[in-house]
């Protein structure tokens, strides 16, 4: 079981490190970018083992429950809910940024509004399943999609215009300490662990959290390759002119023989089921916080269908989202998205922080 | 005189339904007769037992009678009784000895050759219509105490029999009690069907079965050894396996008979055929009227040529042969042999044919449509290949208005929907189940 | 009856999306820039439109539309060109982008490549090229044994079809790069338009404006050695002791910055190479085959240090040894500024190792 945790790990590294973090690093590149990626992965792979063997501690229970048992309701009710828009939040602006995406390469001249409402209800369809849905269906379309994705990535690699040059002339500024603006944002990459406050529900029968190890590992490889693979192909100054980094980073890449001959649809592609997926998951756990400010509430982990609050909560964001993806011009996103996340990585510390001590806490009752 | 106890000898088959004891009674004596009814010829049980038994009046008599006769063994095991029994002996507990008496059932009702579910090498014959020959199949198959088989009754007309079949010492006892829940349920008045009873017991507007409709009695086999219930209704050739998971559906029992070297592509032929079949005709009209760029350019000239006749818009063509395919299907169901079913098919090609020159098809859609259809009937059980086909209809819809990212979020939406059924409280789609390997 | 309002409604939300059959597209195999002669309008584009066929037959299905236009940007002249065809222009198939030769020498930068960046469905890696004498003459060829308008051109730079060692490639996507990487410079393949065929036997390099020099077709084979390290092309050896050729089956080369004189910065290239013997005016066996590779070694050794030292002098650098060198040196920008100072007075050492596997077929 412990595998399913690695996926959501990898998922939201694999989203964050290719959707925005390259367009925010990249932007920094020469001010320490470099090593903000690595401490940024010390960082959270630090605090990914905190969180994780405090959550433990409370086998079977989501983070809802735990708040509830040991703190008053006027503090619970207003932290699931502040914790429950920042999942639904971090899903949204996925979804915004992959609409842009799709509506310029796949389906032009279609307004955005249309690709965010069906976007919205893909989202909100996965995310009112049972969390065991969720859990086998991260699995089942991971293991669909990683393939090609690491089958591009390796062609990326081995490609003959991939110049290592570029790369080692990029190692001389890795001796810069990093801004905190890209500090946060690599930290924010290894942020999938956040989604076991409520996962730790269906986690109740694995003793043990095993392979926490490899977390670090894929986020700083994730990271590394995000990073690096497009300043290889685009060049170390040319890379900064493109909006959607690893889209065109892609779409420099030929298979000569394949079926498909542009890796770029094929990254497309793959993509936006990762981008459903991520969906997904945030929406659910967000979804799953807001319910649990209702008292008279069950955790849902085996029922098929899930109950009106995750509905209701689904297309409060769902509609929010249209209106605010329909609102942004993509120079605002970018802004927006980076901001976004200098504000997350402070307040997933936080979360952390809260549930080690509740932990401590109930270990010394 | 004590009372029998019949738990005592024959542990495991003590709750089954088909068991018969009768008591012969002599003046201070007594015999117990127990056989399975399902098992034996009531005809022999009466020229050899009973009869016997009429015409003597002392046990001693009746013993010596019983040893002349055909198929008589005297029973030194214990262990061996239980056996003995499925194999279709009826016993004779005497009040000194044990006896077994060969009353084996002449296979009654011919069971048929599997036509649907059909195999090259492997178990050639299907159930019968009749539920009695059907669990003597199983009992014959899967010859073992544990083998449970209940009675029941479905339909408040039509009173159907039904069996409930399973292992008991492997099935999982939720689903059983979750599946019992469920036949209790069943208002309907009329039940014929296994079809009909499968989707009584499931949702009834699940888009998948979520339980196997099979004719073939080793795949009934396998899935007890698993740990399954097997449904046998009366007057149906068919058997429905409960819990089925979405894999089992794309299994064929060949995967068993066969190397792997062959079984493992097939296997995979099998998925791509699935794929195939639902997304073909949304791939076609995504690519064609919205994302050509994947294409090759000398494919995309070529497509643009071959379309260039056609004056409708690409999903004209793709309902119109969606249609064409679909009828000749249906057609060809009612037709009386097979073979004119391939008859009907390959004239559907030509007519396929017909309708490209005469500019109402491009050439590429000709190759789609059939693409579709045959990849349709890899799938081996007929439920699944209904359900399929069903799929393509709303990935077209969402191929006309999103291109690929539309059927790419069909397929999705599909997956989420199919992890979210359950069949009898079992996750219907989940990777890396575990199952046992042992009967591989 | 709710569901059916239900319904259109949803139908209605999704209408004016992007449909369009792929027979109402025109496919726009290649695309072509001129300078035009009119003052105000600078540019004079020109596409090749595919005529689609349901057959592909060498030869008759390479039949294409070539439309042109002089407008002040490339956006407005596409734009008129829309009004001269009777289906929407699809460029995503587009793999072939020619400029004239004329407009490469007065200014081809950024700005003018920037509108085929922009465009979303415009490959990343289509082809560059320059045409000589024009872009459009080059578009309005059509060779005998195509099977598709623009397709042998597609096949020589795809290295797919012919396998010719004068052939350079430039994709898009590198030229992009190359126009502002500090140590690389972009360079582009020479096509020249024959009765029913092309000739594509030269490169142009570019700093990063405009044309520098037209490397001659000896020239051109070297550079393209040197810069994509290919490796099926073949060395003549003419001196007055032998005459012979060698096919070569492996090539590489490295080479590392020697600067322990500070006034005499060196570069040292070892260079490697395996080949067969392909023709040769006397008999190889029997005799030393050593006197006949060090021969080759000093002619190769020679053609390298003649075009290194010309791109040098045309104070360009498209192979990337400046690349190079600021990767091997960690003084951030001021790597740089060295290499600016070292370049023009860089003293090239090259060595060449030949390996000669055999004499081919005959002794």
């Amino acid at each position: 079981m412990s595998r399913y945790f690695l996926y959501f790990v990898t998922l939201s590294i694999l989203i964050n490190a290719i959707l925005f973090v390259p367009r925010i690093l990249i932007d920094e590149r020469y001010d320490g970018a470099i090593s903000s990626m690595l401490f940024g992965v010390i960082i959270g792979g630090a605090l990914m083992y905190l969180f994780t063997s405090s959550m433990f501690k409370f086998r079977g229970q989501g983070l809802p429950e735990i708040m509830r048992q040991a703190l008053p309701k006027s503090i619970v009710v207003p932290f699931l809910l502040l914790m429950g828009s920042v999942s639904f939040i971090s899903g949204a602006l996925v979804l915004i940024n992959y609409a842009f995406i799709v509506s310029r390469y796949l389906i032009p001249n279609t307004p955005i509004y249309v690709v965010l409402i069906l976007f919205v209800l893909v989202a909100s369809f996965g995310a009112m399943q049972s969390s065991q849905t969720v859990l086998y269906s991260t699995e089942m379309i991971l293991v669909l999609c990683l393939p090609f994705l690491l089958f591009s990535i390796f062609k990326a690699y081995t490609n003959q215009n991939m110049n290592y040059d570029e790369i080692r002339a990029m190692i001389d500024y890795s001796n810069i300490l990093p801004s905190w603006k890209s500090l946060s944002v690599s930290t924010y990459a290894v942020t999938g662990y956040i989604s076991l406050s409520i996962f730790n529900r269906v986690f109740a029968d694995i003793p043990k959290l095993k392979h926490r190890w490899a977390v670090p590992c894929i986020g700083f490889s994730i990271l590394f390759t995000a990073f690096f693979v497009p300043i290889g192909i685009l060049g170390t100054d040319g890379v900064n002119e493109f909006i959607f980094t690893w889209v065109s980073t892609a779409d420099a890449i030929r298979m000569k023989y394949a079926f498909i001959e542009r890796v770029v649809y094929i990254f497309l592609l793959v993509y936006l089921g990762i981008s459903y997926l991520f969906a997904m998951t945030t929406w659910h756990v967000g979804s799953e916080f807001i319910r649990g400010c209702f008292s008279h509430y069950q955790p849902n982990t085996s029922s098929i269908n899930s109950v009106l609050p995750n509905a209701i909560s689904c297309i409060v964001f769902g509609i929010g989202t249209v209106i605010v993806g329909n609102w942004l011009g993509e120079d605002d996103l970018f802004s927006v998205s980076s901001y976004w996340m200098m504000i997350r990585s402070p307040l997933d510390i936080c979360v952390v922080f809260s549930v080690y001590i509740l932990s401590r806490w109930r270990q010394a009752l | 005189m004590q009372e029998f106890n019949l738990d005592a000898h024959l542990h495991g088959l003590a709750q089954s339904g088909d068991l018969v004891t009768r008591k012969l009674n002599f003046n201070a004596e007594a015999a117990q007769l127990v056989y399975l009814s399902s098992m034996c010829d009531n005809s022999t049980i009466h020229s050899t037992i009973v009869k016997p038994f009429l015409e003597s009046q002392h046990l001693s008599e009746f013993e010596a009678m019983l040893q002349a006769m055909p198929g008589y063994e005297q029973m030194k095991d214990r262990q061996q009784l239980a056996d003995k029994l499925i194999q279709g002996y009826a016993l004779l507990f005497l009040p000194r000895e044990t006896c077994a008496i060969n009353t084996k059932k002449p296979p009654p009702f011919q069971p048929q050759k599997a036509t649907i579910e059909y195999i090259l090498q492997g178990p050639q014959y299907a159930f019968s219509e009749d539920i009695e020959t059907n669990i003597h199949i199983i009992r014959t198959r899967y010859p073992l105490q544990d083998l449970h088989v209940e009675y029941m009754k479905v339909g408040s007309v039509s009173q159907t029999p039904l069996a409930i079949v399973y292992d008991h010492s492997k099935v999982n006892h939720d689903v059983l009690l979750c599946l019992k829940n469920k036949l209790q349920q069943v208002d309907a008045e009329v039940v014929q069907a296994s079809n009909q009873l499968q989707m009584l017991i499931t949702k009834r507007f699940n888009l998948l079965p979520t339980a196997i409709v099979s004719e073939r009695p080793d795949r009934s086999v396998l899935n007890l050894s698993k740990g399954k219930v097997i449904l046998i209704l009366h007057g149906t050739p068919f058997a429905i396996i409960v819990p089925s998971v979405f894999f089992d559906f794309l299994a064929s029992m060949d995967d068993l008979y066969d190397v792997p070297w062959f079984t493992r592509p097939l296997m995979a032929l099998r998925y791509i055929g699935a794929f195939i079949t639902t997304s073909l005709p949304a791939l076609y009209v995504a690519t064609v009227s919205h994302n050509p760029e994947i294409f090759r350019a000398q494919l995309a000239i070529e497509m643009a040529g071959s379309r260039a006749a056609v004056p409708y818009p690409s999903f004209y063509e793709v309902f119109f042969m969606l249609f064409l395919i679909e009828a000749l299907t249906e057609a060809s169901i009612r037709l009386p042999k097979y073979i004119g079913s391939m008859a009907t098919t390959v004239g559907g090609l030509i007519l396929g044919q017909a309708a490209q020159t005469a500019g109402l098809v491009s050439s590429i859609m000709i190759i789609v449509a059939s693409m579709v259809a045959i990849s349709n009937f890899v799938i081996p059980i007929n439920t699944m290949n209904l359900a399929l086909r069903v799929i393509k209809f709303p990935l077209v819809v969402l191929a006309i208005f999103f291109g690929l990212t539309g059927v790419l979020t069909g397929l999705f939406c599909f997956l989420v929907y199919t992890t979210s059924l359950r069949s009898f409280g079992q996750p219907y789609l989940k990777l890396f189940i575990g199952e046992a390997k042992k009967s591989r | 009856m709710k569901h059916v309002w239900m319904w259109l409604a949803v139908l209605f939300l999704f209408t004016g999306c992007g449909f369009k059959d792929i027979d109402k597209r025109y496919l726009v195999m290649a695309v072509g820039v001129d300078k035009s002669e009119l003052k105000d309008k600078p540019y004079r584009v020109s596409l090749k439109l595919a005529i689609p066929t349901a057959q592909i037959r060498p030869g008759q299905s390479n039949t294409f539309h070539l439309i042109s236009d002089d407008a002040p940007t490339i956006t407005e002249a596409v734009r008129h060109l829309k009004s001269k065809v009777d289906k929407d222009l699809d460029f995503s198939q587009t793999k072939i982008l020619v400029f004239g030769t004329k407009l490469a020498e007065e200014r081809l930068d950024k700005t003018t490549i920037d509108w085929f960046l922009r465009k979303p469905e415009i490959q990343g890696i289509a082809f560059m090229a320059l045409g000589s004498p024009t872009a459009e003459q080059v578009l309005g060829v059509r060779p005998k044994s195509e099977r598709m308008p623009a397709d042998s051109l597609m096949l020589s730079f795809d290295q797919e079809g012919t396998e010719s060692s004068f052939i350079v490639t430039a994709f898009l996507f590198d030229f992009h790069r190359r126009l502002s990487e500090k140590g690389l410079d972009p360079y582009m393949p020479v096509i020249r338009p024959l009765k029913d065929t092309y000739l594509i036997d030269q490169v142009a390099v570019f700093d990063k404006e405009k044309i520098k020099a037209v490397l001659s077709p000896e020239e051109t084979r070297i550079f393209n050695e040197l810069s994509k390290k290919i490796s099926n092309f073949d060395i003549e050896t003419r001196t007055e002791q032998a005459r012979f050729a060698l096919n070569v089956t492996s090539f590489r080369y490295s080479y590392e910055f020697d600067e322990r004189n500070e006034a005499e910065p060196k570069l040292k290239m070892n260079v490697h190479i395996r080949g067969l013997s392909e023709e040769s005016n006397q008999s190889f066996y029997n005799s030393n085959w050593d006197r006949y590779k060090a021969e080759a070694e000093k002619e190769a050794a020679k053609r390298y240090a003649h075009v290194l030292r010309k791109l040098q002098s045309l104070k360009v650098d498209p192979i990337g040894f400046g690349l190079r060198y600021r990767a091997t040196h960690y003084q951030r920008d001021q790597d740089w500024e060295k290499w600016l100072s070292i370049y023009p007075r860089l003293d090239w050492n090259i060595k060449v190792n030949i390996d000669l596997l055999g004499s081919g077929g005959i002794k």
